[in-house]
């Protein structure tokens, strides 16, 4: 999503002369253009992450938009409490962009994941968190944060391609992706268009839904759905603390919904000595899309043989 | 107002109230802008946007009790003059340098000034901040430390001795001043000279608990209130 980030941020670099790009070092290969198009307001901050993010507050306090750019864990675990105290308790107009989140930069090692990221950033007040599923939605969102009166967080992954014909045309903070059926799979981020793909490759009595704000307030229709009593799965590259799937569990629990079925699929098995490719590390967990295609076989198997019943 | 409070963090307060109020009546602009990096010396802010009339004396005495406006470190909003929350230290520095960069990119005028403490600049993120002002040729901004030579839990050069901050510091690309943080012509000489094409650094030798005798001096002064006797000999010195 890197190359679509680049050319919107490109694009409202020229249009927007308040927008600043700040980046911890990062971007080589691909925010050239934006350093093209920004000029004195694209800024290296050095690798030197919790400056960046005070800075950008001072900055944002000085009438700029920023942006901060690094890869999702630096962005996030090192600045902490910099974004917590000087962008989000000052409500202040800062957008985090963490590339690379969950495991894409899974061979570099477990200091490159970044699975505990917007749980734990979802504990700060006023900030929006956005997972895109899309690279073609990415204009968009680019276009409504710019608009955004107040910190956000990005997370970048690595879209799939072949399926962005999967994307809907009005991007929307829970996008239903595929028609309606079943059960109800919620997938965090770029992982929705490809289970889309194995859900239908292999005929599965389920809807995807790309769950491109995990903390958004819930889709009306998702949450009729879930009201009448539809199973759920929720697929997430995120530990189950502060994940989207614990947080829908608490919010459906105080309304009084109580979901026929709720399970999910986290990023649980954390291997220290051993690293691998974004496939590999996913399928550490069942993150997998044949891992998935089973689970989701299993539900259902076990509520048809319940509804005999 | 402490005593009222019962609250801590007066010996900080007082290192740089003389600072603080040197920079507020003599030296910034109306446009101009502070970062106390120093949140813990809050009450000296207090008490500096007081004597400008910005807070009242009713206002005064809610530091530190419930409903108020007045924490103990500023808030994020509430307080006119306030303009950035504090508390953690190592974060001001860089607000302020984003604060005098985000300015220069616009091409404003306004200066920014900076307050904090020498123990704080134990924080990593500190460098970072003097780093970027140095290479960013921040020349609208202002940085004075108070420098009192106490910190938390003993004395700066006990703790983490930098075997000389000022030193440390002039060896980055800025402006360097090493002042009497007491004396106010030094302190209004060193603050308003003209504006070079450098970020400015003040190092302000202080006293912690300035002005209380039996509290100059000493570490028990970051932490505790002021006893009652404490309170009444300074009472009668000051009449």
């Amino acid at each position: 999503m890197r190359n679509e980030f680049s050319r919107a941020l490109s694009a409202l670099g020229k249009s927007e002369p308040k927008t600043v790009f700040l980046t911890g070092d990062l971007g080589f290969n691909a925010l050239e253009p934006v350093r093209e198009a920004m000029g004195e307001r694209f800024i290296n901050m050095g690798v030197a992450e919790q400056n960046m993010i005070s800075a950008a507050a001072g900055m944002a306090k000085s009438g700029l938009k920023p942006w901060c750019y690094s890869i999702a864990p630096f962005a996030v675990y090192r600045p902490f409490e910099q974004i917590r105290n000087d962008v989000c308790y000052h409500n202040m107009a800062v957008t985090v962009v963490g590339n690379g989140g969950g495991f894409a930069y899974g061979s570099m090692g477990f200091t490159h994941h970044a699975i505990e990221d917007y749980g734990a950033l979802a504990t700060l007040p006023n900030l929006r968190i956005i997972v895109p599923a899309f690279a073609s939605h990415i204009p968009e969102i680019v276009n409504q944060l710019s608009d955004h009166d107040g910190p956000a967080y990005l997370r970048l992954g690595r879209a799939v391609a072949s399926a962005e014909h999967m994307a809907p045309d009005q991007y929307k903070p829970h996008n239903r992706i595929t028609e309606l059926a079943s059960l109800q799979v919620l997938v965090v981020g770029p992982m929705a268009a490809p289970v889309a793909l194995a859900i239908q490759s292999e005929k599965l009595d389920a809807t995807v839904w790309a769950i491109n704000e995990p903390f958004a307030e819930l889709d009306s229709e998702l949450k009729s759905l879930i009201d009448s009593g539809a199973p759920v799965l929720v697929i997430e590259e995120h530990v189950q603390v502060g994940s989207f799937a614990a947080n829908l569990a608490i919010n459906l629990a105080n309304q009084e919904i109580s979901p026929s079925l709720l399970h999910s699929i986290c990023a649980n098995r954390i291997l220290p000595e051993r690293s691998g490719s974004e496939e590999y590390m996913r399928a550490l967990s069942g993150l997998d899309e044949r891992s998935i295609v089973k689970s989701i076989e299993k539900i259902l198997t076990k509520r048809s043989t319940t509804d005999v019943a | 107002m402490h005593f009222e409070a019962n609250a801590g963090h007066l010996g900080g307060n007082l290192s740089c109230l003389d600072l603080l109020l040197t920079l507020y009546h003599c030296s910034m602009d109306a446009q101009d802008l502070l970062v106390l990096s120093k949140g813990h010396s809050a009450g000296a802010l207090y008490t500096t946007l007081w004597s400008l009339d910005l807070l009242t004396d009713e206002d005064l005495q809610t530091f530190h009790k419930d409903d108020t406006r007045l924490a103990g470190h500023p808030p994020a909003k509430g307080i006119d003059g306030v303009i950035f929350g504090t508390g953690s230290l190592g974060h001001g520095l860089s607000l302020s340098t984003g604060l005098a960069k985000g300015l220069q990119i616009q091409g404003k005028s306004d200066h920014v000034y900076c307050v904090c403490s020498d123990g704080e600049w134990q924080e990593g993120s500190t460098w970072e901040a003097l780093i970027f002002a140095a290479h960013q040729k921040l020349n609208n901004l202002t940085v004075l430390i108070d420098a009192n030579g106490l910190q938390g839990f003993g004395g700066t050069d006990d703790v983490a001795s930098m075997q000389d901050l000022q030193d440390k510091i002039a060896a980055f690309d800025v402006e360097l001043d090493v002042i009497d943080g007491h004396d106010h012509a030094a302190l209004e000489a060193s603050i308003n000279r003209p504006v070079s094409d450098r970020a400015r650094f003040i190092v302000c030798k202080t006293i912690k608990g300035k002005g209380i005798e039996d509290y100059e001096g000493k570490m028990m002064s970051h932490y505790l209130p002021i006893s009652r006797e404490q309170y009444d000999t300074a009472m009668s010195a000051l009449k």
